[in-house]
């Protein structure tokens, strides 16, 4: 209890020592929340900024990541592109060389090759030329042939004329007109009449005298017929001349038959071997010989018995076709020209 | 005594009859006789004489007989109504040579003048007649059915065919390979009348194998041969493309040129018109021929011929051109054009002025080279002329018009279409101007030139309606120029100038 005494009476000293205390106290109390306070807010200053600046290292470690990928990403891209876009060139370039090679070819081969076109010019250029050498040279030839004839045309009318007027000719004596003494040397057509060479004056002949025998036809009238007709050596030749038929005319009448007869006769002659023939379809019925085929030797008789049985039924005459000959020809050397034209 | 009177007597009447007969056969001769003897009743007197017993009275009657049925077609028809026909016919096949030759000779000369004879002659059974002369033996009588029987068919395809049903090609074939030149030449000329008709009879005579012996003629010395020779083988080759292939199929080509150079006309005409109605066909039938070198000789035969000869050669070059533009490069490579203008400067005759219009635009149509070929050689005045001139046939106008166009459309080279603006009337100066405002706006020398040759000046005298083609192409060509250069050849620019130097006010 003393200590409760002991305090009740120091009560109030304790009092103002517990006042003061507290005052005291709660100075410091203030001293140190403020401190307190400071040291908080630097701490938490401290760390939250240490924080922030980890975010921010974080961030910019994300970011820089990000950007990487990003920028890897627009790169693939980019790259991507480019590639794609070389490739693109390379085949383009190259489609370029193939069609230009090829439209090269397809036009020159089939629209117009410029080249080709302008040697195919000069190459005519060249044929025109020789051709129209060709055709001067046959033309010059022309003329000259033309000339040629004109001037043997020329020379046989002086030649006739100089027949005529062979009277003209100059003689030793007595100049002709051709010769005149005036002229320093005798006229072309002196020279004509001098080698020319004549004809012998032809004697008429003399009819032959009629005789008193009257003919059996009317009186020949005239030697020559009137009109425009062959002269009488002409005709005679006509008649005479041998016959030159057309190859159709020239061949035998009956030269389709020959020739199949003398086949046949081939035929026979050269075959191979004289094993019958076997069909195949009637293999039950072997072919039934005769009995004279049966010998090898009597063959040939086989043939003449035929024959000679067909001429028992039938006539020698081969049957004649419808289509009839050319008269003409039958009546040749017989009935063509009258007798009584020529004699 | 007696039987030598009797015998007088009848010798004296055979020699008058035979006398008369020569007579009137000599004095047929003569065209002023003719209707003297028609007024003497010839026809009833020779008729009798028809059926004489002395066959030289016959056939002097026969003569005279024709040739007065060759005068006229009078008295070819009062023949027929006389029924002398068929007498003549019935005894062609009965009688001599001679008299089978005067007969065929009065058939030719009634058939000769109009298809209503000739039927009546083949009405008379004279075409079975003619043919079987065409089996004789002599040549005289075969000339004379040949002619005949080419008189016939040459009037119309029906006639035509009614020799060929006859069975006359064949035979007439084999005519073209006798001997006789004049038996060839006939044969030649009646193959081509039946051809000329229509493309199924020139196919019976190709199919006779006419072609061959043809072409075998081509360089035979004798001209008249070879003009018949010539003109069979064009009739052939003017139907179609086969018949004209059958014919160079017999490979007369590089020889048949040497006859463009012969001494006779009408062997180079027909030439020259067979080689025409081969080329007219395709461009390959014409390529053959310019291959080989067909076109100089057509271009040297038309520089060396006048006048209707020439014809076939133009026309030839016209075809060939009109084909493709290398066939018609060639033919400016064969100095055509050079002989197309000399013909065009040298004849008179429109119908050969036409064609040779039409060659030149048909050469001219292609590209702008050929038509400057064309400009060059000076011929555009030249159509110009002929499509102006008033007194000219209307076809030679189309023409020249029709050209004039085609080759102004493809024309580039300015120079030659300079005086064209000068002198053109306003449709073919549509094209003139059209050609300027083609090639002036990328052609800075031509601008430059058009403006000092008085061109551009020409240009704004045109009077063009809105709208019109010539308008717009006057539009392009002002467009090319500066405006004030434009303005200046504008045709009231002086009194213009002259307005604004009244109105100009003086300031100090």
């Amino acid at each position: 209890m003393a200590a409760f005494i002991e305090l009740r009476r120091d009560a109030d000293d304790i009092l103002s020592q517990l006042e003061h205390l507290a005052k005291e106290a709660e100075r410091a109390r203030e001293d140190e929340n403020k401190a307190s306070l400071k040291i908080q807010s630097v701490w938490r200053g401290h760390r939250v900024r240490s924080y922030i600046r980890l975010l921010n290292r974080y961030a910019t470690v994300i970011q820089a990541f990000w950007r990487v990928f990003k920028a890897k990403r627009i790169y693939r891209q980019k790259l991507k592109e480019h590639v794609i876009h070389t490739r693109l060139k390379y085949y383009d370039d190259n489609a370029t060389k193939i069609q230009k090679v090829w439209r090269g070819y397809y036009v020159r081969k089939y629209i117009s090759d410029y080249y080709s076109r302008k040697k195919y010019f000069n190459v005519l250029e060249q044929k025109n030329e020789q051709v129209r050498l060709e055709l001067h040279e046959y033309r010059e030839y022309l003329d000259q042939k033309g000339l040629e004839l004109r001037r043997m045309k020329n020379i046989q009318k002086l030649e006739e004329e100089a027949k005529r007027t062979h009277y003209l000719m100059s003689t030793k004596t007595c100049s002709g007109v051709y010769n005149s003494k005036f002229l320093h040397a005798p006229k072309e057509m002196e020279i004509i009449l001098r080698n020319i060479k004549y004809d012998i004056p032809k004697l008429r002949q003399r009819k032959e005298q009629q005789t008193d025998v009257p003919p059996k036809l009317l009186p020949p009238l005239n030697p020559k017929p009137q009109g425009p007709f062959r002269t009488a050596d002409e005709v005679r030749y006509q008649r005479y001349r041998p016959l030159k038929p057309s190859l159709r005319c020239e061949s035998d009448y009956y030269s389709v038959e020959k020739m199949r007869e003398e086949l046949k006769l081939q035929e026979w002659t050269e075959r191979v071997h004289d094993e019958t023939f076997k069909s195949s379809i009637n293999r039950e019925k072997p072919y039934q010989r005769l009995m004279a085929g049966t010998d090898v030797f009597s063959e040939q008789k086989l043939c003449f018995r035929g024959a000679t049985d067909r001429q028992r039924w039938t006539t020698e005459k081969d049957f004649r076709t419808l289509v009839h000959g050319i008269p003409e020809f039958d009546k040749f050397q017989t009935t063509y020209v009258q007798p009584h034209y020529y004699f | 005594m007696s039987q030598r009177h009797t015998l007088q007597v009848f010798e004296q009447y055979q020699k008058s009859r035979l006398t008369f007969v020569q007579a009137v056969a000599d004095l047929a001769t003569r065209p002023q006789n003719i209707e003297t003897l028609q007024n003497a009743g010839v026809m009833a007197l020779l008729r009798p004489l028809l059926l004489d017993v002395v066959p030289s009275v016959q056939q002097t009657a026969a003569l005279a007989l024709g040739r007065l049925a060759n005068f006229s077609d009078h008295l070819a028809e009062s023949v027929v109504r006389g029924d002398i026909l068929p007498q003549l016919v019935y005894s062609l096949a009965e009688q001599n040579r001679f008299y089978k030759k005067a007969a065929a000779f009065v058939l030719r000369a009634v058939a000769k003048h109009s298809p209503q004879l000739a039927q009546s002659v083949i009405d008379c059974g004279a075409l079975d007649a003619l043919v079987v002369c065409l089996e004789e033996f002599d040549p005289s009588v075969k000339e004379a059915a040949t002619w005949a029987l080419g008189y016939i068919a040459r009037h119309n395809a029906e006639l035509s065919q009614h020799v060929v049903d006859a069975g006359g090609v064949p035979l007439l074939v084999l005519c073209l390979q006798e001997p006789e030149i004049a038996l060839k030449r006939v044969a030649a000329s009646a193959l081509s009348d039946i051809a000329k008709h229509s493309p199924e009879l020139a196919q019976t005579v190709v199919d006779a194998g006419a072609i061959a012996h043809l072409a075998q003629m081509i360089l035979n010395p004798d001209a008249q041969l070879k003009r018949q020779v010539f003109s069979a083988l064009s009739q052939i080759a003017k139907h179609s493309v086969d018949l004209a292939e059958m014919v160079v199929e017999a490979e007369i080509f590089p020889a048949a040129f040497a006859c463009l150079n012969d001494p006779d006309e009408y062997v180079k005409k027909n030439c020259a018109t067979l080689i025409r109605e081969i080329v007219k066909h395709t461009p390959e039938l014409a390529q053959m021929i310019v291959n080989a070198g067909g076109v100089a000789a057509i271009v040297d035969y038309v520089g060396s011929t006048r006048g209707n000869v020439r014809l076939p050669g133009i026309m030839m070059l016209g075809y060939t051109a009109a084909h493709t533009e290398s066939l018609a490069m060639a033919v400016i490579v064969s100095k055509g054009i050079n002989q197309l203008s000399i013909a065009l400067n040298e004849e008179t005759e429109d119908h050969i002025l036409a064609a040779t219009a039409w060659a030149l635009g048909q050469i001219g149509r292609h590209t702008p080279e050929h038509a400057k070929a064309v400009a060059v050689a000076n011929v555009l005045p030249k159509l110009l002329q002929l499509y102006m001139k008033t007194n000219m046939s209307e076809d030679l106008q189309t023409k020249a018009k029709k050209s004039l166009k085609n080759i102004l459309q493809k024309c580039v080279y300015l120079p030659v279409l300079e005086p064209l603006l000068h002198e053109a009337s306003p449709n073919i100066l549509k094209h003139v101007v059209a050609q300027f405002s083609k090639v002036l706006p990328h052609d800075p020398k031509a601008r430059r030139l058009f403006v000092t040759s008085g061109g551009l000046k020409k240009i704004q005298e045109i009077k063009a309606e809105e709208g019109s083609p010539l308008a717009e192409s006057i539009n392009t060509i002002n467009s090319c120029f500066p405006e004030e250069v434009v303005k200046y050849y504008s045709p009231g620019y002086a009194d213009e100038l002259l307005d604004r130097v009244e109105q100009h006010n003086y300031k100090a």
